[in-house]
This record gives structure tokens, sequence and C-alpha cells, in this order.
């Protein structure tokens, strides 16, 4: 019995060699991870019943007490019974993939048994299904780990080899042989089987663990990643601030570069070529216009694609990613590779992961910058509410006509009240109808005129049914306000401001001129994308109104300046004519 | 030694010892070393408690006594099967839903106070200590027959494993190992019942037949035979057989030990099925030593009848496969005395320590530390007894702990359950007056003496072998008595009504 | 729960109508089973020529006897948990009406 014990162990370490390359086979570890559905359980019912095979001649045979080793084993005879480790294979099976594996496997153990004939046939190759069915159901019952303990598997695998020689006693002609043979390989097969059965799933654990530990690498990276950019991208998509994250990108993905591009052209690039790859050079790869016009990443996998003209660049091959912000494609991140074949899934799936990433980040910052500009309009706003200036230089308008033109003074007054009302119902929303907004302006425009009745003349043109488009509130009274503080300050008579509104294709074209001193040309560029300080220091600034229109309606929403011949100036911008669904942002 | 028996034995002890490291890494608060915090699930709660409640003497003794006297070794089983209705219709349900951890804690759910809960700890920790004396000095004695390790040495092994089980994993690795237990009785006594059947070709009746051609007596071994002769005798042991079951302690935490009403319904049923179909299979074995051993030759080499399994398994199997059933019988053993070494820990440590002693303020770290610390006691003390008694035949504990269960513990739970007058004294006076006239009567009976091998030489003064058909109408009456002769107790209504709301619905 | 509470819930047609369905069914269920048990070693004590008729192969009415007690443990239990499941509804009733109040 020793002899047999020792001699079972040594054929086994065959087995477990196998067992052990099995679990470096990456599509045998991609299997360990799959849900267990209608394929995978047959796949794995092959797999190890396979395995089962080889267990059976890695078997001793044993011929009327005389055990013999062949490497081979075509026919077994009458009296001769293979003692096996088949059950190995089949418990693994049924701890690893449940009841249904267990069994499938134990079936294609079984026929290959029974095909090859011997004594105790029954016996021998009926515990096949029953062990995998039986491991497939305890391992179930025991443990809620996807693979079990190997310290579990122990006494699992210890149970089988002794279902094994019931069997045995129980379908036999011969109970006198039986119990001969089930005392002399009792015993070892038990110590010998449920040892194995513990290695193997301690070395599937260890796969599985290896696994695990890469995703979670590869996890901590990206958060990492998206941690240490916010900060950059907090500051728009810029030079600088491309520069950052471009060198922070290439660090943590060790790749061989990284650019980051808006629409037109690179904002950095970082890594190998970067002496031919330059800042503030046009886009040039077709893919990368692809990118921008569809929104999705595209993969370029040898140097052709890339489209760089100097032939000793080392990129080969690149990850283009298109960033996203409130929807629209404002700029792209590439990753470049030397080689296409370092393009792994892994890969593919950070930049997939990146992208959306750092597109919501800028989505995160936009709405953040959305909120304190509305906040600010509302501020000021309020301000404006009990602004002094306005209202006693308004009041003292009503004072001075009140007995001379009462009923002037008298509209005045309404006006007056009405401008204030709607100053607090505006404050609200980020978007209100035309509509609303031009009787805003209209309230403020009757004050005005009574104001400067000898010093200003207004011309009012707005075309009908332009009414039902939307804008946001406070966008024309500062406009206009701004020209009367501005640009006709030092005007005392002859003034004109012209309005006019009128819808152009699907969009409304507002244009707001006057004949004043102009915008200085070292403003006029800065104007709109930096706040300015204005002296007179009530009104809501051309700034806000400016990222207002941008954030809320979209780019080429934006206001344009032009100074006028031979005087004036003319603010103009358009606004769609339908409001397609934005995001509400506040 | 032998190295099958000891690969045996060695997994069962390596198996065990896992499952104990593995459940002291899960409990640290008293809710999990006393009653997993309740969650096992029903199945498996139903598992531990077959695995609990079916010992050594049910495996072994069983199977011997079917072997030797046919129809009167199978009655004990139907005894041990109907009791679970007494708990399950009766007892189960109000009972959980008035305790925590411990019988002194649904008693002491009716009545305040800390005589109660000495009383119940006491009597808890002499059943218990009465039960796991004659299941370890089987246990030594087997282990001695098989493996020829010294009597002394392998008590002390045993004793010391079921401590280790109790100590560091609680009611956990004690749950876990009465489960495997459990699956490995039932697998093993299946597995051997088809080795039986196949050898008569799966004619049950052939094995019938040569049962009833392979004894002197028959036809006649189908009859009840001298168990019944006296139907006082016969009355008496049914009757502490029926009752006895909801007085064992040791069972009752089981119901704790899952989280709900319907978990521990499913807990007994799933108990009563597996126990039923144990002693189904019991019987196949009794019948399979007559055809395979005879009966001589079994009456020659033991006659208690407790080595008939394992003889069997020689027979149908070699060494191998006896091997294995002593290895599960080793199994059964460690699980029920673990359950029992637990159980009286629980009674001390919570009832006695935390709740006098230390009035209920003791910290939970403090309270697991007594616990061990208990454990390790009882453990000590369970060694030191039946080292003690070696040579003495023990067998007739086990009948004493369930006249004891019966008379002192059932009669009060049935009464703090359901009657309205019942108060605090009649509770003493019951428990008391139970324990007293069992112990007593158990001295005076045949058991102790015994003209020819009793430790008392004379003519028993009682002479039943099982004394429950007078100890249990006297624990009944000692009850009652006391209730009525002293005053019922000021808040006894609001006091009932809140019993018996809780007990019924859960509501507190 | 206060005293009030409890008297009320106790008093309530819910909790009685439980405790009178449980007696319903515990009680003769109790009464059917005991007797049943009882039977069988008084039987054999004191009536032993009656239980001791074969009553199939060598097995007599004793062993009959025996054997249906199992299949009754059995069959008791699953009823029992029937009933219980409607039991369960009637005390999730009552919890309700706690939480009403």
């Amino acid at each position: 019995m020793e002899e047999l014990t020792v001699t079972l162990f040594e054929r086994i370490g065959l087995l477990l060699i196998v067992a052990f390359m099995m679990t470096r086979i990456p599509s045998f570890r991609y299997l360990l991870d799959r849900e267990l559905n209608y394929k995978t359980i047959i796949y794995y019912s092959l797999i190890f019943g396979l395995y089962g095979m080889i267990c059976v001649h890695v078997g001793v045979v044993i011929t009327d007490h005389v055990m013999t080793t062949p490497l081979w084993t075509y026919q077994l005879n009458d009296n001769q019974m293979l003692v096996g480790s088949t059950l190995v294979a089949v418990v693994i099976a049924g701890l690893l993939g449940g009841p249904f594996v267990g069994l499938g496997s134990g079936m294609i153990v079984a026929t290959y048994l029974v095909l090859l004939g011997g004594d105790f046939l029954v016996a021998n190759s009926l515990v096949n299904p029953l062990a995998g069915l039986f491991a497939g159901f305890t391992a179930r019952f025991f443990s809620e780990e996807r693979v079990i303990a190997p310290a579990k598997a122990l006494f699992i695998g210890m149970f089988t080899p002794i279902l094994h020689m019931t069997l045995l006693l129980i379908f036999t002609e011969d109970p006198n042989k039986s119990i001969q043979i089930v005392n002399t390989i009792g015993i070892p097969l038990v110590i010998t089987d449920s040892i194995a059965i513990a290695i193997f799933t301690a070395m599937i654990r260890v796969a599985l663990n290896e696994k695990e530990q890469e995703a979670a690498l590869e996890t901590r990276r990206a958060l990492k990643i998206a941690e240490e950019a916010l900060p950059h991208l907090k500051q728009g998509f810029h030079f600088q601030s491309a520069m950052e994250i471009a060198r922070l990108l290439r660090n943590e993905l060790k790749i061989a570069a990284v650019s980051l591009t808006n629409k037109e052209m690179v904002l950095a690039h970082i890594g190998l070529g970067s002496d031919h790859h330059k800042q503030g050079e046009p886009l040039q790869t077709v893919l990368s216009f692809e990118a921008l016009k569809t929104g999705e990443i595209k993969i370029a996998r040898n140097p052709g694609q890339i489209h760089c003209n100097d032939p000793g660049c080392p990129l080969h091959a690149a990850i283009i990613v298109p960033i996203k912000q409130s929807g629209e494609v404002t700029g792209l991140i590439k990753l470049y590779f030397k080689r296409s074949q370092q393009i792994r899934a892994v890969e593919i799936a950070l930049a997939q992961g990146l992208g959306k990433l750092i597109s919501n980040q800028l989505d995160v910052v936009a709405a953040e910058k959305m909120k304190s500009l509305i906040q600010e309009a509302e501020l000021r706003n309020l301000q404006a509410q009990i602004n002094p200036h306005f209202l006693f230089n308004t009041l003292h308008s009503v004072a001075t006509s009140i007995r001379s033109n009462p009923s002037l003074a008298r509209h005045l007054v309404i006006q007056l009240g009405h401008f204030m009302r709607m100053n607090l119902k505006l404050t609200r929303t980020s978007l209100i109808q035309l509509e609303k907004e031009l009787e805003h302006l209209r309230a403020y425009l009757e004050i005005v005129k009574v104001r400067f009745a000898d010093q200003l003349t207004i011309d009012y043109d707005v075309e009908e049914g332009v009414r039902e488009a939307m804008i946001p509130p406070f966008t024309l009274q500062p406009l206009v306000e701004n020209c009367i503080q501005h640009g006709l300050k030092d005007v005392e008579h002859g003034g004109e401001i012209r309005i006019h509104i009128n819808q152009k294709g699907n969009q409304i074209r507002i244009e707001i001129q006057d004949n004043g001193k102009g915008i200085p040309e070292h403003i006029i560029h800065k104007l709109g994308s930096q706040p300015l300080q204005s002296q007179a220091g009530n009104g809501i600034g051309i700034y806000n109104v400016n990222q207002r229109l941008i954030n809320l309606l979209g780019e080429s929403s934006g206001l344009h300046f032009k100074n006028l011949k031979p005087a004036g100036c003319c603010i103009s911008f358009q606004i769609p004519e339908k409001q397609e669904q934005r995001r509400d942002v506040g | 030694m032998n190295l099958t028996y000891f690969v045996f034995f060695l997994f069962i002890l390596t198996g065990t010892l896992i499952i104990t490291y593995w459940a002291a890494k899960r409990g640290h608060t008293t809710h999990q070393f006393y009653t997993v915090a309740g969650s096992l699930t029903g199945f498996q709660n139903g598992l531990a408690i077959a695995g609990d409640y079916i010992s050594a003497a049910s495996f072994l003794g069983i199977t011997g006594a079917i072997a030797l006297q046919g129809f009167d070794g199978f009655f004990y089983s139907i005894g041990f099967l109907v009791s679970y209705l007494i708990l399950l219709l009766i007892i189960a349900e109000p009972f959980r839903n008035l305790g925590n951890f411990t019988l002194g804690d649904v008693i002491h759910a009716r009545f305040r106070g800390n005589s109660i809960r000495i009383m119940t700890a006491i009597t808890t920790i002499i059943i218990s200590i009465l039960y796991i004396i004659p299941q370890l000095v089987a246990a030594g004695l087997l282990i001695r027959l098989l493996l020829g390790i010294d009597y002394s040495t392998s008590v002390f092994v045993i004793g010391t494993f079921m401590t280790i089980y109790v100590v560091f994993g609680g009611m956990v690795a004690t749950s876990w190992v009465q489960i495997i237990k459990t699956v490995l009785l039932m697998s093993g006594t299946f597995l051997i019942v088809m080795i039986v059947l196949s050898r008569f070709n799966w004619n049950f009746f052939d094995l019938v037949d040569s049962v009833s051609r392979g004894t002197p007596f028959g036809e006649a071994f189908f009859y009840p035979g001298h168990l019944f002769s006296n139907p006082l005798e016969t009355f008496s042991l049914n009757l502490t057989l029926i009752l006895g079951t909801a007085g064992l302690p040791h069972i009752l935490i089981r119901f704790f030990t899952v989280k709900n009403g319907p978990a521990v319904r499913k807990s007994l049923i799933t108990a009563t099925w597996v126990i039923g179909l144990f002693y189904m299979m019991t019987l196949v074995l009794g019948f399979g030593v007559i055809a395979f051993v005879g009966w001589e030759t079994i009456v020659s080499i033991d006659h208690t009848g407790n080595l008939a399994a394992p003889v069997l398994a020689v027979v149908l199997g070699g060494d191998f496969l006896m091997a294995f059933i002593s290895a599960v019988a080793f199994a059964t053993i460690l699980a029920v005395v673990t359950g029992l070494v637990l159980s009286a820990t629980s009674s001390f440590s919570h009832d006695i320590y935390n709740h006098i002693i230390r009035k209920g303020k003791a910290s939970e770290a403090e309270q697991l530390r007594i616990a061990k610390l208990t454990a390790t006691a009882v453990g000590v003390i369970s060694i030191l007894f039946s080292l003690g008694l070696k040579n003495i035949n023990v067998t007739f504990l086990v009948s004493l702990t369930f006249v004891v269960a019966a008379s002192t513990h059932f009669p009060v739970i049935l009464f703090t359950l359901y009657w309205r007058r019942f108060n605090k004294t009649g509770a003493l006076t019951g428990m008391v007056s139970g324990l007293v006239s069992s112990l007593l009567l158990v001295i005076l009976g045949p058991h102790i003496m015994n003209p020819e091998q009793g430790w008392i030489l004379q003519d028993a003064v009682i002479p039943l072998y099982n004394p429950g058909i007078i100890a249990i109408p006297v624990g009944f009456l000692g009850a009652v008595t006391g209730t009525l002769l002293s005053e019922p107790s000021s808040d006894q209504d609001e006091v009932f009504d809140r019993v018996l709301l809780r007990s019924q619905t859960g509501l507190k | 729960m206060n005293r009030d509470m409890e008297q009320q819930i106790l008093h309530s047609e819910s909790f009685q109508n439980l405790l009178k369905q449980k007696k319903s069914v515990i009680i003769p269920l109790t009464i059917f089973f005991v007797s049943a048990y009882f039977l069988l070693p008084l039987a054999v004590s004191l009536a032993p020529q009656w239980i001791n008729r074969p009553l199939f192969h060598s097995f007599t009415w004793a062993w009959g006897l025996a054997f249906f007690q199992f299949v009754m443990v059995w069959i008791i239990g699953m009823i029992y948990a029937y009933k219980s499941k409607k039991w369960d509804r009637l005390v999730q009733q009552i919890q309700h009406l706690r939480e009403d109040k």
C-alpha cells in the first residue's frame, strides 16, 4: 500500500504539471472569469473531460495484485484494473464549474473508461459523473467564494475516493475480490487524490488572484489620472494646461507619446517625436478629423495612417480619443505607440475611459463656471434693482417733470416700476423667451428715452415672429446700457442707438449699433473673453453676457464687436430660432 | 497502529480544526459566539440539530440493539423521532420568541430575578456533563480499540479537541462540525446500506428472510422481546423519550441560531427528515449485521452490541470501510460533545456570570473571555470525570439525561409558556423536584443498586431502569403544588399577557 | 410597548383569531400523535397477540404501527408548516396594528 501511494504521487506529479501549464494559458484564465452559461459549461466539460482522460493514463494498472505503470494503455483485460486519478479532474470540474460541469466531464471520462474495458467497469466509470455532481453541489453549499478554498477542496476531494471504494463494493460479482482491492488502493487514492485536488485548486486561486490584481492596478491608475488632471482641467483647454495634462498622461501610462489638440491644432505633445510634433501645429491626421467629426475613438495602426511628414518618426500607431464638452467635440487626446501590437484591449478600454472621464471633468468645470456666472448676474442684478444712481436719476427726472408734464411723469413712474418688476422676475431662469427680454429692454428704453430725450434717439426694429426664441435674461439691456455708458458717454446730442432683430435662416440675428466713439482697439479683442472693470460699476459686464450666451447657446452665439465708420460700434450676435433641448445648467 | 485508521482519524481532526480556525476569524461578538448571530439557514440549522442529536449511542448502540434484539432496538428510534413533534408544535417558536441565548433567558422573560437563572444553569450544566461523560468514555474505548492508543490518552485528546472547538470557534465552529458530521454520517450509512442491499440483489425482503433465519429466535426475532415484558418499564421509557428531547438544553439553544420563526420550523422539519431517514437506515444496518456477521458472532464479540456497525463494515469492506465507519462514529461523538460543552458554557457564562455576578454590565470582550474560560473548565471537568469512570458501564447515564430533562425542564417550559397562574415559586419547586426525584430514583434503581455489578450491592429499591414514569409526574406535581400553595404574583396578569403576546407574535 | 397597546392588541380580533386557529390545529394534532405513539407500547404490553399478527412478510402490525409513526411525523410536520404560513400572515397583520397606533 505504501508503494502504491508513492507511485501514485509520482504519477500525479505529471498531472499537476499539466494543471499548472493550464493555469498559465491566458485563454484558460479568461475562461475562469466568464459567467457560467450554456456555452461555458460545455467548454469546461470538454476541457476537464480531456484532462480526465489524461488522468486515466497517468494511473497505475493492477493485474492480479501486481502493479504496473505502462505509459499508454489501449485495452484492459478482464483481470486488469486501472487505478487512475480521474477523480482529480472531475472533482475540480465540479468545484469550479458547478454540478453540470462536473456531470459533463464525468460522463466524458466514464465513456472513455467504458471503451477501455477492464475489471469493475461499472464502479470505475460510474463514480466519475457522480463525483462531479457531488463536488459541484457541495462546493455551492459550503462556500460562497468563486473558487473554493484549498482546505475545503481537500475534504471534498477526500470523500470522492471513498465513494469510489464503496461503489466497488456495491457493483461487484466477487465481493471478496472487491474487499481486497479496496483495502489495497483505498488509502493511497484517498491521500493522493485529495492532495492533488487541493493543490490544483490552490493553483487556480493563484491564477485568479493575479488577474484580479492586474485589474485593480489598472483601476487605480485610471482614478489617479482623473484626480490629478482635474486642477489642470479647471483652467480650461489651453496650451499650458494641455502641456501639464499630456505630461501627466504620459508619465502614468508609460507610452511612447501623448498629444492634446483642440479642433484645429496641437496644443501639446510630450514624448517621442516632440521634435517635429509641435505646439501650434495644425492637425494632419485624417483620422483626427474623422474623430472630431464623429466623436468616436479612432485607431491608427500604421505610420501611413498617422500622416506624419517626418520619415524618421518613431510613432507607428495611435489611439485617438475625442474630448467632448457639453456634448460638442472640443478636442482630442492622442495616445501614441511605437508598434501597433502594443495596443491591446486594456489600452483601448483605458483610452475610452479616459476620454469619458476628461469630457465629464470638462463639463463639470463648465457647469461650475456657468453657475458662478449666473450667480454673478443675479448678484449684479440684485444690486441693479436697488441701484441708487439709476433710481435717483430717474426719480429726479420724475420730479422735474411732475408739474410741467404730469402724464410724462406718470409714464416714467410706471415704466420704472415695470423695469424693476422685470428685474425681479427674470433672475431665476437661465433662458427666457425673447419676448420677455424685449419687454425688459423696452421698459429700460422708455426710461432712457425720457431721461436722455434730447441727447439720444432710439431706433427699434424687431421683426415679427422672432419672439419664441430663447435667450439668456439680462442680455439686451446690459448691452444697450453699455453703449450709453461708454460709447455715447461724451455725446451731448445726436446720439443714436439702433436695435435690429431679424431672422436669417434658422438663426435670429440681433444687432445693437451706436454712433458713439466706438471701442478702443486695445480692448476690442479682449472684450467678452475676459472680465473688464467698468468704471460705472453697476452694469452686468459684457464678459458675463458673452459667456452666458456661449455656454447656453453654443460658440456660434457669442458676441461680435465691430467699430463702425465713421463712428460708433456695433455689437452683434445670433441665437437659434428654435431651442433644441440643452442641458440645464444651474 | 494501523495506517488506514490513522489517516481517517487524522483527516477528521484536521478538518474540524480548519473549520474552527475559520470560525475563529469570524466570531468576535457574544452574539456570534453563542448563536452565530442567527445567520444559519433553516436547512443548515436542521442538519446541525440532527448532528447535535444523533449521538454515537444512536449510531452504534441502536444498530447493535436492532441486531441483537430485533424490534426492541427499533423501538428507541420511534421515541427519539416523535419527540420532535412536541418541540415543533408546542415549544419551539414560543421559546425562540422569548429568549436570546439560553434557557435561562426564556424563563427569565417571565420570572425576573436571579434564583431562576441559577436553577436553570445548574440543571443545564448537570444535564450537559451527564451526557458528555458516556460519550467521552465511548470515544476513548473506540480509539483504544481501533488505534491501539491508551484509553486515558484517547479521552484526553478528544476532550482537548472538543474544548478547542468551543473556545476558539464558539457556536460557529460547533454548528459546522455538526453539519459536516451529519453529512458524513448520512452518506456513510447510506453507502453501507447500498452495499448490504446490493449483496441481496436489491431485494429488501430477501434480506429480511435471511435475518429471520439467522437468529436463534427465528420469526420471533421480529416480535417485541424482553424489553416489553414489564408494561410499567415500557411506558416509562416511552414517556421519557417523547418528553425528554424538549428539555435538552443543547437542542433548545439551536432555536436561537436562526433568524426567525419560519427558519425554526424549517430547521425542525429538516431535522425530522434527517433523523427519520437515519433510523430507517440503521434498521437495514442492523439486519445486515445478522445477515453478514451472524448473531452468535456478534454476541460473542460484544454483548452490548456497540461494535456491531464497525464489525459489519469490516465484513463488507475490510479495514478500509471499517476505518471509515469508525471515523464517522468518531466525528459523531465529537460533534455531540462539542454541542454539549457549548450549552454548558453558555449557561454558566451568560446566565451566572454575566447576569448574576456582573449584573449584566460586563463588556463584550469580558463576556467572551469568561465564556472561553468556562468552556475550558467544562472541558477539563468532563475529561477528569471520564478518566475516573473508565471501567464503569456508563451507558445508563444517557437515559438518565433524558429523565432529568423530561422531569426538570419540560414541565417548567410548558407552564411558562401556557399557564397563567404559574409563578416563580412554582418554577423553582418544579425544577428542584424533577431534578431530585430523577437523581434519587436512579440511585435507588437497578443501574446503581445491583447485587452483582452495581455500585451499591443490594437489590434495587425502585426496580425501574427508567424511572421516568415516576420522576416526570413528580416534576409536574412539584411545579403545580408550588404554584398553588404560594401567592399568585402581584403582576401575574400583566406579565403573562406580555409573555403570551411576545411568544405568539414576537412583539415586544 | 406600553400596557394599553398590549391590551388592545391582545383583545384585538386578529390576535384572538390567531390563537383560536392555532389551538384548533395544534391540539387535535397533538392528541393524535401522542395517542398513536402510546398505542404501540400499550398494545405490546397489554395485548401482544393482537399486535403481533403478521402484516406483510415477516413484519407484524407492531412494525406497521412503528413505520406509520415515521410517516406520521413527516406528514404532521408538513401540515404544521403549511398552516404556519397562514399564521405568519396573521402575525404580520397584528404587527401592522401596532405600527398604525
